[in-house]
């Protein structure tokens, strides 16, 4: 057998690993809104990760699947911090590039496009004044999370988890209404 | 106005926000502590109240949810199951023979055999070397509930030099005769009757010229 030809049977043993680890965070992942390329770039990660801890080891040993998952789980951070400076490399071309123009052009209406825009701002202030403790909650309840999602995010009991809704959707509607914004009914959080 | 009518309104302030939203983005460790539950609710929360408005954070958190969920999943399946996956066992084994898994028997232990040495194949015989051009004799112990036992020896490059399938405890290849002085290595798998799979360790055999 040729080098090649084992490290390509050595690649399709790591490929049985990652595929299995990956089936299960994509089927996880359905739940969310999870960038299937984004979870393609980490798992690539593993892969030259496992190569590579298996090209040095000089131990036999078993991989667990809590190791497989650490190894995904910081192959995820690098990932995510790669793809953070490539953002902030990108937007410094941009501004060095076309600072002058931008600094020249008037700054958009951010709520040009939407009919009403006054009353989203309302909402956005509105948001704003929500206690801490509740505010996330309420952002992703009428993000269309749903509650259990909630709750499970958070380590949460479900009755908590309405209760803090419950109170974050009354702070929310009481500041609207002062600034004179009707909402006919809160539908029921709980 | 109805909730659904305040969850456009909400999605339309949320668009309009700059990128990145009003406060800096948490770092990706923040966002790893939410999703694994770890650190103190407020700063949870915090994290939680700056991911829910900013859609690249949010990207960030759901793969990591997925991730951290997926573990926890596999984890529990392996617990209750007590199974582990050994792939990278012998991917360390066919490395030891500086190439990748030249053997068929290590590739489809991918899935299938199982950890702890209690219940692994021991093996007897040869011991470190033999003459080459001989029969030999490879033993090894019995392993309860083994319905077949699949030996191998392996060449440098890890492919396999012979093989043999049998309910015994032993075999004697005739490929093996045919081999020239050099070094290999051999291992048994057992597979039971309820379909588990062990192994044993690999082996190394130096075949000695005459
Ligand atoms: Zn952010």
């Amino acid at each position: 057998m040729t080098l090649p030809e084992a490290e390509h049977n050595l690649s399709l043993a790591v490929e049985a690993v990652v595929t299995r680890f990956g089936a299960m965070v994509r089927q996880v992942g359905r739940r969310y809104r999870l960038d299937e390329a984004d979870l393609d770039e980490v798992m690539q990660e593993v892969r030259i990760r496992l190569w590579r801890a298996q090209r040095t080891s000089e131990q036999i040993g078993e991989v667990s699947t809590s190791y497989v998952y650490r190894t995904a789980s910081s192959a995820a951070l690098d990932v995510i911090r790669r793809r953070r400076s490539r953002r902030a490399e990108h937007h410094q071309s941009i501004d060095a590039e076309d600072g002058a123009v931008a600094l020249a052009e008037p700054a958009p209406d951010p709520h040009g496009a939407l009919e009403g825009s006054e009353v989203v701002r309302q909402v956005a202030q509105a948001i704003e004044t929500i206690p801490a403790s509740r505010r996330p909650v309420v952002r992703m309840y009428l993000a269309g999370h749903p509650r259990e999602e909630i709750a499970g995010l958070m380590g949460w009991t479900e009755g908590k988890t309405r209760n803090l809704l419950y109170r974050g959707l009354a702070d929310l509607r009481d500041r609207l209404q002062a600034m004179g914004v009707g909402w006919e009914r809160a539908e029921e959080a709980g | 106005m109805s909730d659904e009518r305040l969850r456009e309104l909400y999605t339309a302030a949320m668009a309009a926000r700059p990128r990145g939203g009003e406060t800096a983005h948490p770092s990706p460790e923040s966002i790893a502590a939410l999703a694994r539950r770890e650190g103190s609710e407020e700063s949870r929360l915090a994290t939680l109240d700056h991911v829910m408005s900013c859609a690249d954070c949010r990207r960030e958190l759901d793969l990591l949810r997925s991730i951290e969920q997926a573990g926890g999943a596999l984890g529990s399946a392996e617990r209750q199951s007590s199974r582990r996956w050994f792939v990278p066992a012998a991917l360390a084994a066919s490395l030891l023979l500086a190439v990748g898994v030249g053997s068929r028997l290590l590739r489809q232990d991918a899935d299938t055999t199982r950890g702890g040495s209690e219940d692994a194949v021991a093996l007897i015989q040869p011991g470190s070397s033999a003459a080459a051009g001989g029969r030999i004799v490879f033993a090894w112990h019995p392993v309860a509930g083994a319905s077949r036992y699949e030996l191998e020896l392996l060449d440098t490059s890890g492919g396999v030099a012979a093989s043999a399938v049998t309910r015994d405890t032993s075999a004697s290849p005739a490929a093996v005769e045919q081999l020239p002085p050099g070094e290999y290595r051999w291992w048994v798998r057992a597979t039971t009757s309820d379909a588990r799979a062990l192994r044993s360790d690999m082996r190394s055999l130096r075949l000695t010229g005459r």
